[in-house]
């Protein structure tokens, strides 16, 4: 495509070869930054949830190993390593599989080596993205924030899903970006466009699932503008697209959804834990094994032994006891309490992003050099995210204006930040659910600053604007989506506000 | 690295079979490098049923059968009376005039007989209306055995969990020492309590 360079703003004096460069010495710097923190964690255990994901790397590199060798698969070994309590999907360890097909016994640091390996070449691969759909100079950004953040970089030896899933994101982002531009020059989105968003979606929800209403939420969105914005023929191949996107979408969640619930014995669509993390972080955990649960485990593990108990007692699927349990514990939770829980949870989210430079240490501890290294981790952290978190979040109470561009970028970012930021409502947050919504935070905060910039007085002047005469209309539209999403968040922190004072 | 960055697309197709081929040939020499070993830590196996393991048998073998519970803490105190077993769960899907009548039958059939009770709710069967708490005694061979059988509040059949009961047991020690299982306390519901008087203080 070569129409859309043209309409990317350029400041006067400045060529696209320069930020190139920039480019190419900031991509440097992230894999120095990478090659520097690998000896920071590649001795570190596998630490909380990773355990879960490394465990079912290694049942479906079995399963791969069974069906290339003709045999049968292990169906008990993937029902408890892959399936477990259907507390996640198998995102990372299908991407781990391979790993484990080549080195079974493969020990920490080459996984953890492994895992770096595949998250930069995903990441260099959304930079890449980025740089064809925006330019080189929001490519920069995103090297920037969140790839020069020590602790999103440490993440990236994780092997939770959060990162992985919050680049897929970026790259389905882009691709929303592109079909809105599309949208715009009336043409609908291609049959492959629509089969490669709904892959990429499906992506996402594997190794995140906590993004089903974020990726239902951009279906809905898209399919409204798109059946909005096209007209007689072209809508129905707009529309046979996004029919094709759900389909993808449906039938590869299909297999895990249906093993998962043959295996539980009940309807599992995504995964358990919604009734347990709502009755954990809003409801009485007092109440949640009808009185207190089992000393001794955590409360993930205690609840899930009662609701088996129960299960076996009664011959109930454990998955509907977990929700009558979950009843049970909520049924006292009134909205104070309830936006005490989300205030809770956007300060646990927010607040601690360096937490697991400090976990992801050796068993034996950190020697001199790996402490100091840690703590020069920490303070570059702190400084690139207190901006990052503090703008992005601001960014949300205002909207872009600047060109039809911007505020196609401003809503698609608001989307996916809002949509992320819905996990805040209905569960337990931590210091690693940041890393999914660094790069649309970085990328809203740096718009919201170039808003500034272009307010302020002495500002440069701003790029020639490219509404044509057909996107009156649209820029309406854009602007009251815009204005609602702003209205929205700005209710939302009243609310919290209010419930925090109050 | 900015002609690297703008040649990329340049031989993507040849770059991309040859990694196709290199794929295909490391997925089928994967089985000849052995089989990887997951431990399902997130799966743990669901432990014993504390009454049926026999780690700690109720007085006369008894079983209680016929009712589905869960044992929810199994401790010693010291009462009045000397060295007490307390040993509470919840019983389930039945309501609590069933459920005390069941777990009186369960000792009844291993040779308990009821002993009248002098409080004000005596007798053996028959659901409270008002759900109270009314205990129930029995003996045999100088051992006796109190229940008391309690309607948990805001349950009812649909919330599966319907009460709980504490039956007051004569001490026992562990019936098979060497058994791994009866040391479990995820299977014996035998936690270390801290402090015993006070946490039974206030017995519900």
């Amino acid at each position: 495509m070569t129409r859309w360079p043209a309409r990317l703003p350029v400041r006067p004096g400045q060529t696209g070869l320069r930020a190139d460069v920039l480019l190419g010495w900031l991509v440097a710097a992230h894999v120095v930054m990478k090659v520097l923190i690998y000896p920071l964690v590649l001795n570190a255990e596998p630490f909380g949830d990773e355990a879960a994901y490394l465990d079912g790397g290694m049942a479906m590199s079995n399963l791969l190993r069974d069906v290339v060798a003709f045999t049968a698969p292990d169906t008990t070994e993937l029902e408890l390593n892959v399936v477990g309590s259907a507390w996640f999907m198998p995102g990372m360890p299908v991407l781990l599989a391979p790993l484990y097909l080549l080195f079974p016994d493969a020990p920490i640091w080459l996984v953890r080596g492994y895992l770096g390996l595949v998250t930069l070449m995903l990441f260099l691969a959304v930079v890449r993205s980025v740089r064809r759909r925006l330019g080189a100079r929001w490519a920069c950004v995103v090297v920037v924030l969140p790839g020069l953040v020590p602790s999103w970089v440490v993440f990236t030896y994780g092997a939770w899903g959060d990162l992985c899933a919050g680049l897929v994101l970026v790259l389905l982002l882009l691709r929303l970006v592109d079909l809105v531009r599309g949208l715009r020059a009336g043409e609908a989105p291609s049959l492959r466009a629509g089969l490669v968003l709904g892959l990429q979606a499906i992506a996402v929800l594997y190794l995140r699932s906590s993004t089903s209403a974020l990726l239902a939420g951009l279906g809905a969105a898209t399919l409204v503008a798109a059946s909005v914005m096209l007209r007689g023929r072209v809508r129905w191949r707009g529309l046979a697209a996004a029919a094709l996107a759900g389909a993808t979408f449906a039938a590869l969640l299909a297999p895990w959804s249906i093993f998962a619930s043959r295996t539980l014995d009940a309807r599992v669509l995504t995964t358990t834990t919604v009734p347990t993390v709502l009755a954990n972080t809003f409801g009485d955990p007092d109440e949640l094994c009808f009185g207190r649960c089992d000393p001794g485990s955590t409360m993930w593990f205690a609840p899930l032994r009662y609701a088996r108990e129960v299960g076996r007692a009664t011959d109930t699927s454990e998955v509907e006891v977990l929700q009558v349990m979950s009843d049970h514990a909520m049924r006292d939770v009134g909205p104070e309490r309830y936006f005490d829980g989300v205030a809770h949870n956007l300060a646990a989210y927010t607040l601690q992003p360096t937490n697991f430079n400090g976990y992801l240490a050796p068993p034996e501890g950190r020697g001199l050099v790996g402490t100091v290294g840690q703590l020069v981790a920490d303070v570059l952290t702190w400084v690139l995210y207190v901006p990052l978190m503090l703008i992005g979040l601001v960014s949300l109470l205002f909207h872009a204006r600047r060109s039809v561009e911007a505020r196609i970028l401003d809503i698609v970012t608001k989307l996916a930040i809002g949509g992320l930021l819905l996990q805040l409502f209905v569960h337990l947050a931590g210091g690693r659910y940041w890393a999914t919504a660094a790069i649309p935070l970085g990328i809203a905060a740096v718009s919201f600053l170039r808003e500034r910039q272009l307010a302020g007085s002495d500002g440069p002047p701003p790029p020639p604007d490219d509404v044509g005469p057909s996107d009156e209309v649209l820029v309406r539209w854009l602007g009251r989506v815009q204005g609602l999403l702003r209205a929205a968040t700005t209710g939302v922190v009243v609310v919290l506000a209010v419930a925090v004072v109050l | 690295m900015t002609t690297l960055v703008r040649r990329w697309p340049v031989g993507r197709g040849a770059l991309t079979a040859a990694l196709a081929v290199v794929a295909l040939v490391l997925l089928f020499l994967g089985p000849t490098f052995g089989r990887a070993e997951p431990d399902h830590n997130y799966r743990p196996p669901l432990p014993v049923d504390a009454i049926e393991s026999g780690c700690y048998p109720l007085p006369g073998g008894a079983r209680l059968d016929g009712l589905a519970y869960q044992v929810r803490r199994d401790t010693d105190v010291t009462t009045a009376a000397g060295e007490r077993r307390r040993l509470r769960g919840h019983y389930d899907l039945v309501d609590r005039g069933e459920a005390q009548r069941l777990l009186v039958e369960a000792f009844r059939s291993v040779g308990f007989t009821l002993v009248p009770e002098v409080a004000e709710d005596a007798g053996d069967t028959g659901s409270h209306p008002d759900g109270g708490s009314g205990a129930v005694q029995l003996r045999a061979d100088g051992e006796t055995v109190r229940i008391t059988v309690r309607e948990l509040p805001d349950t009812d059949a649909e919330t599966l969990v319907r009460g709980e009961f504490v039956l007051d047991l004569p001490v026992v020690a562990v019936a098979r020492p060497d058994d791994p299982t009866c040391d479990r306390p995820s299977s014996t519901k035998r936690w270390p309590v801290p402090s015993l008087s006070s946490s039974w203080a206030s017995l519900w």
